[in-house]
């Protein structure tokens, strides 16, 4: 019985402590390549104006851009509909560029490290578009 | 339901009444928690896949059915599985968990008549219905959305 307990409990804290994992960092931007200032903060604005996310990072490269967010946790149902909007949106407002949206969770991550990394200077511009194309690549893969 | 004569009627009339009452209502919440339970767990091996390695959430769903399928598998195989499966009835069978309880219960079952004949030729007893169907259904619903975006219905 008691061991018992102590599973439980031990089991309570594992699940809270993973609350950690999926806390709010904040919206973040990152330009690799000059010349896309403007595109980048409309995107931004666009997507502050839509309610059913939060957390964005937005990666600008010389020839790619990579769009990332959350979803609020009770949108979840309506996913597909609110990426469909985005891509639309972007579609029209910039038909020349190549953009991608993704909402996956891994792929968030995997951008918000990169904007960390960038943000402390550790990596050379060529590196960042290396790993921006590393994960665009993650993003792509279906198995 | 059968045809039946009187007497048997009237038999059955008299055992419904000596009966005890199934506590549907209560087995019904067991399984609802364990079952939750068990999707709890999975839904933190998926995470531990999407932080840990390289996976998507679209792509960690293949690894995390085979993970909790191989814990399913040594659990039964401890025998702890049976008491949870009397205890949650269809709250341990409906999870993919119950597929690889199925397959090794079915192989402890049959060890005395042998490997080859007992545990290789039983194993798949129960789990290969699952296995008939799953891919059946798959191959019917695959042609059906092919054919589908094929004639444009759907994008």
């Amino acid at each position: 019985m008691k061991i018992c307990r102590l599973g439980l409990l031990m089991m309570i804290i594992l699940l809270l402590g993973g609350c950690a994992v999926f806390q709010k960092v904040g919206p973040a931007e990152m330009i690799i390549h000059d010349g896309h200032k403007d595109l980048v903060s409309s995107i931004k604005q666009q997507i502050e104006d839509t309610d059913e996310i939060y957390d964005t990072v937005v990666i600008a490269a010389k020839d790619k851009i990579l769009v990332t967010y959350k979803v609020r946790h009770l949108n979840r149902f309506k996913m597909k509909s609110i990426e469909k909007k985005l891509t639309t949106w972007l579609k029209d407002e910039f038909p020349d560029k190549d953009v991608d949206v993704s909402s996956d969770f891994k792929i968030f991550l995997e951008s918000y490290n990169l904007y960390e990394q960038w943000e402390k200077k550790e990596l050379t511009g060529q590196e960042a578009e290396k790993k921006l194309y590393e994960i665009i690549h993650l993003k792509n893969e279906m198995t | 339901m059968k045809k039946q004569s009187a007497s048997q009627k009237a038999y059955q009339d008299l055992a419904a009444v000596h009966d005890r009452k199934r506590p549907v209502l209560l087995n019904c919440v067991k399984a609802f928690l364990v079952g939750g339970l068990i999707c709890a767990i999975g839904q933190a091996v998926t995470v531990v896949f999407v932080l840990y390695f390289s996976f998507t959430e679209q792509t960690a769903g293949n690894p995390t059915v085979s993970v909790m399928i191989f814990l399913a598998m040594i659990v039964t195989g401890l025998g702890l599985y049976d008491r949870l499966g009397q205890f949650a009835g269809a709250g341990s069978a409906v999870p993919v968990t119950g597929f690889g309880n199925a397959i090794i219960s079915a192989a402890i079952e049959h060890k005395t008549e042998g490997y080859v004949l007992g545990v290789g030729g039983n194993m798949f007893k129960l789990a290969g219905s699952v296995i008939v169907f799953g891919v059946v259904s798959a191959f019917f619903l695959a042609i059906i959305k092919t054919l589908l975006i094929q004639w444009g219905v759907i994008g």
